[in-house]
């Protein structure tokens, strides 16, 4: 989707109508749009977002979210039915226009805000039409779950890089990089149309018996969902607590009283997420190191016994064989032996040699011996690794497991002693803190649960599935519904896998991506990853005396910020050249997204500004930037000035009875001065084309 | 990335019936997808086409 023209008219501080048309030529795809704070990027923002998706849409920074009509218009009404904010976005998916225009009256927005009026028309192949379900519609166009890539306050983002926001990650993976067709399918193979039908069929044509199992099954198979429901709003409830225990976290940060606590228990915090991560990967490799090679610890025994008949046989001359026997026998049979007496049989000489077949062998009874030597030294060789590695392995466990306990005292301790202030405040968010943590150990073990429950049932279901399979008292009409049942599994399970499979590639393939991007604007030895779970990271390399290890970076806001930033015009890069990305599946689409950003640059420090600005405009087919003039003096200025990306150049002019004191009267842009504010009655805010 | 990828492979392990099968399926989501509706161009419903083919390739 490629944006091309907002009109806005009485929406929030935007009076009468204004327009802005975007650039969104291959070279030229930056449209900036300059603006104090105060002055509206915000509610521009808002009015595309709200464009797309009405009420919903809005930001939750927006103040009075339920009131976008202008304030002046509304209160200078006379018939509410007339008063309208209006907002009207053309745009361009595909090879398809569209033309999408919301409005809310003062009526309706009195009576409820969420109550907009949406049209959508749509050219197609030069033919225009009424699309009959506009919402519906832009949602298979820019699903909203995806809008807050696209359309941020870049002072906002720096959330993103943080655990609780793997799923966003990866349903934005899902639909931006096409793989939405795969979990589409899956979901219809497995709906009450498809899967459903083909159950009723079976049970239609089969015996009472499997009639029950195929009862059960369907019984079992409510119960999975209603469970992974569950699991679902558990996950939730964990990242609503956690936020909470974020706010109460800055919050002390911020006072007096409680900010040196606090500090050291974010620190704290933090080390005991590394050391929880080190322990689960130290139990995992102990398990990996017993599972495959866990035998050798126990086969020291029989090692030493073999080594001993070994060597008994060596001692006996029986291994190696010293003498092959097809030399003997070609002696014997030739009757000549090699010192040139004759072997006759009956004579002595010719015994003698027969005798020697007792101590021969044949060559592939040497390379046996000979490979059993070599297992023998191999299997040794194992064992003192296996034992290295174990008693390493567990060492550093036990380390790790009392550093944390360690960690968990000093933590009780801070905690005991913030409760203990004298500051009412502290002690009321401490204690409330206390009990979200409990929460989230009720949590935790509730979704561990959880995971317990689904993972028995998925295996009761496999079960049952197999039961059925097996029921031999199938007429005909059921043993091909059954064929079309086991078809449709085996269609899930490959589908599933080429799922998983794909999603896998494209992760290592956006990771890769980000750090390209990503060591050009951050000057340090540091990367990004995007783990397994799809939770984003930033990593450093420590070195210490002989060892080295990969530990997650602490990072500052302004880290976590880029780090999205990058992350996002990644995935805009990457869908936006899908087609040449390897996958199985054909057609595959990206799609052309933009992003608009408000404030990039507001909370970076000055070694991120020009990195971001020389870099990030490249990356997505269009880019709205809205800046403050403080955001774009010095590096942000030159360097989009130098990309010559910028395409089209707005201002945004306050009227109003007052401005912000910080706020200069002029602006001065590129060298020239504009006017950005204006004294007058009315409050509004005007757009102006600037060259 | 490897010329043939994971799910390349994946897919080359499953029977020939079962391959076709999803090729089936994923043609006509992808033709859904592609009209941004949960109809075919021929009319027929998504759900009505899927379970089609699976008929199809286990009568």
């Amino acid at each position: 989707m490629i944006i091309e023209k907002l009109i806005i008219e009485n929406f929030r501080q935007f009076h009468g109508i204004q327009e802005i048309v975007f650039a969104r030529g291959k070279n030229k795809n930056v449209t900036l749009i300059h603006a104090e704070n105060g002055f509206g990027k915000t509610a521009l923002l808002n009015a595309l977002l709200w464009g797309f998706y009405g009420h919903d849409g809005l930001t939750d920074d927006l103040p009075k979210r339920e009131r976008v009509i202008h304030e002046g218009v509304a209160m200078a009404a006379n018939d509410k039915r007339t008063i309208v904010a209006r907002v009207t976005i053309l745009f361009e998916d595909d090879d398809d226009r569209f033309t999408l225009i919301r409005a809310l009256t003062l009526d309706q927005q009195d009576d409820d805000p969420r109550k907009t009026t949406l049209q959508l028309d749509v050219n197609h192949e030069g033919q225009t039409y009424e699309e009959q379900r506009p919402q519906w519609k832009i949602d298979a166009i820019m699903p909203q779950g995806i809008s807050p890539f696209l359309f941020f306050n870049g002072e906002r983002i720096d959330h993103l890089a943080m655990e609780k926001n793997a799923d966003t990650i990866t349903d934005a993976i899902y639909q931006m990089l096409g793989l939405q067709l795969l979990k589409r399918t899956l979901d219809d193979v497995e709906s009450q149309n498809v899967r459903g039908k083909l159950v009723t069929e079976l049970r239609e044509n089969t015996d009472e018996d499997t009639k029950e199992l195929i009862d059960d099954l369907t019984a079992l198979e409510k119960q999975l969902e209603e469970l992974r429901q569950r699991l679902s709003a558990c996950r939730g409830n964990q990242s609503a607590t956690a936020d909470e225990i974020k706010l109460i976290d800055s919050r002390l940060a911020a006072n007096r009283q409680a900010r040196d606590l606090q500090s050291q228990r974010a620190h704290l915090e933090g080390e005991e997420t590394e050391a929880k991560t080190r322990l689960a990967e130290l139990s995992n490799r102990l398990a990996q190191l017993i599972a495959e090679d866990g035998y050798t610890l126990f086969a020291e025994e029989l090692v030493t016994k073999g080594k001993t008949i070994t060597q008994l046989l060596r001692q006996e001359g029986k291994i190696p064989a010293r003498v092959l026997n097809t030399f003997i026998e070609d002696l014997l049979r030739a009757g000549k032996c090699m010192c040139g007496n004759e072997l006759k049989e009956g004579c002595e000489a010719y015994d003698c040699v027969k005798q020697l077949l007792t101590i021969a062998g044949d060559q592939h009874f040497n390379n046996a011996v000979g490979s059993l030597d070599n297992a023998i030294g191999v299997i040794e060789g194992a064992i003192l690794r296996t034992r290295d590695t174990f008693k390493s392995l567990a060492a550093e466990r036990v380390d790790t497991k009392q550093r944390l306990h360690c960690m968990k005292e000093t933590l009780d301790e801070i905690s005991q002693k913030l409760g203990g202030k004298d500051s009412e405040e502290v002690h009321k968010l401490e204690e409330k803190r206390q009990n979200l943590q409990l929460r989230q150990r009720e949590l935790d073990r509730e979704q561990g649960s959880h995971e317990r429950d689904i993972a028995a049932k998925d295996a009761a279901r496999e079960q049952l599935r197999r039961q059925i399979a097996s029921s031999r008292q199938q007429a005909e009409a059921a043993a091909r519904a059954q064929r079309r049942l086991e078809m449709l599994d085996e269609t899930h399970i490959l589908l599933e896998k080429i799922l998983d499979f794909e999603m896998q590639d494209l992760r290592d393939i956006l990771t890769e991506e980000i750090n390209k991007h990503f060591k050009k604007i951050i000057d340090r030895d540091y990367w990004v990853e995007l783990n397994k779970d799809f939770v984003l990271r930033l990593r450093k390399r420590v070195d210490y005396e002989e060892a080295s290890r990969e530990l997650d970076v602490a990072h500052s806001q302004g880290q976590r910020q880029v780090t999205s930033l990058v992350f996002i015009a990644s995935l805009v890069a990457l869908a936006s050249r899908r087609q040449e990305i390897p996958t199985i599946l054909k057609g595959v689409e990206g799609g052309n997204y933009p992003m608009v950003m408000d404030s990039p640059f507001g909370q970076l420090g000055d070694e991120f500004r020009s990195g971001v600005a020389r870099w990030i405009p490249g990356l997505a087919p269009q880019v709205v930037i809205m800046v403050s003039s403080s955001q774009y003096r010095g590096e942000v200025e030159r360097e989009l000035e130098e990309s010559r990306r910028v395409g089209r150049r707005y201002m945004l002019c306050y009227h109003g009875p007052a401005k912000r004191k910080e706020a200069a009267t002029r602006i001065s842009i590129g060298g020239k001065s504009y006017v950005q504010y204006r004294e007058g009655r009315i409050e509004f805010t005007e757009v102006k084309e600037i060259d | 990335m490897p010329e043939t990828t994971r799910s390349q492979k994946a897919f080359a392990k499953a029977r020939p019936e079962v391959q076709k099968l999803v090729q089936l399926i994923l043609r006509d989501e992808r033709a859904v997808q592609h009209h941004k509706r949960r109809v075919l161009p021929n009319g027929e419903g998504i759900y009505d086409a899927v379970l089609r083919h699976i008929k199809e390739a286990a009568k």
